[in-house]
């Protein structure tokens, strides 16, 4: 059936994207896939000004003004008119967004001084679509406040124009060819702490100069991405020496790292098009020296990185979701299986996520006007501490997300980066 | 700028403590004030919890007092004294200790929890005895099982909660525990009854839980076992 359409190229409903799917059945009262990016200005963020951009915005963002409806068989998305209200920040950013509340819609602009922030219920988007959406904002709030006219650039949509067909798409079904490959792998080691107080979510930013960080992975033949990936392993792995539990100290440790699919596909969805890989050490063999590590990392993301795997890998949740049994099943059935089957499985096979957006370069008009930028991760169902990088004027920003309350992993991983001669700067929302 | 005097980390003027080790700044030249603008504001979110347990539990609380005030006017109306009642007003007030307080207290204190719940059943246990008139069976026989489900429940609990303590052998000892508990019973029901010991009944029991318990322990420390085992069960 055709779907009906809102303005020509926007459809009135439309099914959740191939790795959307989960997070809906896995949300629960206090949890819910979420991320968060934000720009931090040169001046104060006026409310007013920010509220007229976003009305634009979300006319060229299309996808992000869509409700989660319940279907009989699957979740799906329903336009909706409107906007969500800004909201003040708060001091403990992404808890879990009550969309009833929040005008039902997925994500959530807040600001704070200088910053403005969007926290994106995962369903809707990935980094980069996230990232897309921010900067655009961003964009159009410097024109309608200051009357600057920033040039359009692949992450920095042109307002004036109409949604494209193909920022909607649903890329995982249109790129996977069908032949999956197996998902199953170890179940990885995942440190443990004493829990925080609930709803609150420890943030520890580190800034440090992108060039130091840069030259140093250089300097060790390796990709900024497999420097920073290896520095948290040997963090991890120092945890897990010390872990009183034996069994847990024989069990791989891996970090999840996000790929962004579109560069292989050269896809412009504004959806959810990234997928992951898992990278490693497995201590039942010993322990790693850091070299051993930085090589070990360094030739899987090569081995697996290709577009063949990442098809390979997509292509198996495709099936999953073509299956006709799946297909068949009501929601009220596959919903608790679901929710069920991520609860087990979801992150088990990693011991944190390090999801690194690279450096995000702005156009020579915006520039004086946006001082930072910062990217946050909420944490997994399993593992309570995860990381987020993103680099910009010749800053690199690592956040880390806690939800226990020792901070064993971000001082080790900063110190070690000290160690090696590259300056860090920290900040948290701790008091 | 403030540097860690552990951790090496330059710290943000927002920053009282070292984020990474709370170690707090101590600056003579630049004494630490609070700055313009923190990186995150002090206001947080509040989640309403959608169910209220505490408020439930005082809802309930009130709900049990509605049977409790019926069958304590009817019993003083018919009989003139309380009588029957007592039963039912016992019953309740072990409800209320069992299923009620731990809501209402809202706290996670496992110990104490036992601790009342095996109270109240001993005071129930002694009002019934009492009631019915024959005093005796209550210190010889109720008094010491009650004892012996508390005790048992509390260190079975203990064994639980030491995170260190590695999960198979966690059962091992539970299973322990129940064998303990069974063989308790059968020991004080005899004593009760015939005046001496002879376990019949519980070794039925007692022995493949002694078994299973060795058996857990003994794949405990096996790992290769315990991989193999956990590869073929894995679901």
């Amino acid at each position: 059936m055709a779907k009906k359409t809102v303005g020509g190229a926007v459809p009135a409903w439309l099914k959740l994207d191939n790795a959307a799917k989960i997070y809906p059945p896995a949300r629960s009262h206090g949890w819910a896939p979420m991320f968060r990016l934000s720009v931090t200005l040169a001046e104060p963020v006026d409310p007013e000004a920010l509220a007229r951009a976003h009305r634009t915005v979300l006319r060229r963002f299309p996808t992000f003004g869509y409700r989660l409806r319940r279907g009989l068989f699957w979740y799906y998305l329903e336009r909706m008119n409107g906007q969500p209200e800004l909201q003040q920040d708060v001091g403990n950013p992404l808890v879990r967004m009550d969309l009833r509340e929040n005008g039902r819609f997925m994500y959530r602009i807040r600001y704070h001084g200088r910053r403005i922030a969007v926290e994106f219920f995962h369903a809707l988007t990935d980094g980069t679509g996230g990232l897309s959406f921010l900067l655009t904002l961003a964009a159009e709030y410097l024109h309608v406040k200051k009357g600057l006219h920033i040039p359009c650039t692949d992450r920095i949509l042109n307002c004036r124009e109409a949604p494209r067909g193909e920022e909607i798409e649903d890329s995982f079904l249109k790129h996977a060819r069908g032949q999956g490959k197996s998902r199953f792998e170890k179940p990885a080691y995942t440190i443990s702490g004493t829990p925080e107080r609930r709803y609150f979510l420890n943030i520890t930013t580190g800034i440090m100069p992108a060039k130091a960080v840069i030259e140093k992975a250089k300097s060790l033949g390796v990709s900024v991405s497999a420097f920073l990936t290896s520095v948290l392993i040997g963090c991890f792995q120092e945890m897990q020496q010390k872990d009183p539990v034996r069994r847990k100290r024989r069990m791989p440790v891996k970090v999840s790292l996000p790929i962004n699919l579109r560069r292989f596909y050269g896809s412009t969805t504004l959806r959810n098009f990234s997928s992951y890989l898992n990278v490693g050490i497995d201590s039942a063999y010993g322990r790693y020296t850091f070299e051993e590590i930085l090589n070990l990392v360094k030739h899987t993301l090569g081995l697996e990185i290709s577009e063949k795997g990442l098809n390979a890998r997509m292509s198996a949740n495709v099936n999953s979701e073509k299956n006709f049994a799946v297909r068949a099943m009501p929601l009220f059935v596959k919903s608790p299986f679901m929710k069920a089957m991520f609860m087990l499985q979801g992150d088990r096979y990693c011991s944190t996520t390090f999801s690194n957006l690279g450096e995000v370069v702005l156009p020579e008009e915006m520039r004086p006007h946006v001082t930072r930028m910062d990217f946050l991760l909420g944490v997994p169902y399993r593992n309570p501490v995860v990381a987020a990088c993103v680099s910009y004027g010749g800053n690199m920003y690592i956040s880390f997300s806690r939800v226990i309350r020792e901070p064993y992993i971000e001082r080790a991983f900063f110190t070690t980066l000290i160690k090696m001669g590259i300056p860090v700067r920290v900040e948290s929302n701790q008091r | 700028m403030s540097y860690c005097v552990h951790c090496g980390v330059e710290l943000a003027p927002s920053e009282e403590s070292c984020p990474l080790c709370k170690t707090p700044v101590l600056d003579p030249n630049q004494p630490w004030s609070e700055p313009e603008e923190r990186p995150y504001p002090e206001r947080l979110e509040v989640v309403p919890t959608k169910i209220d347990h505490r408020y439930g539990a005082k809802l309930a609380s009130l709900f049990l007092l509605i049977p409790m005030a019926a069958v304590l006017f009817s019993d003083l109306i018919l009989d003139q004294h309380m009588t029957w009642s007592a039963y039912v007003l016992g019953a309740c007030g072990c409800a209320f200790c069992w299923v009620i307080l731990p809501f209402w207290l809202n706290v996670e204190r496992p110990y104490l929890y036992i601790a009342l719940n095996t109270l109240s059943s001993a005071l129930y246990l002694a009002l019934v005895a009492w009631m019915s008139g024959g005093f005796a069976w209550f210190p010889a026989l109720a008094l010491p099982l009650t004892m012996l489900a508390g005790c048992s429940a509390m260190i079975s609990v203990y064994v639980c909660r030491r995170s260190r303590m590695p999960a198979l052998d966690k059962v091992s000892i539970v299973f322990l525990i129940a064998a303990a508990v069974l063989a308790g019973l059968e020991s004080l029901i005899d004593l009760w009854i015939d005046g001496e010991v002879r376990l019949v009944w519980s070794l039925y029991a007692l022995l493949p839980l002694a078994a299973l318990s060795a058996v857990f322990r003994i794949i405990e420390r096996r790992p290769k076992l315990k991989e193999n085992i956990l590869k073929r069960l894995f679901l």
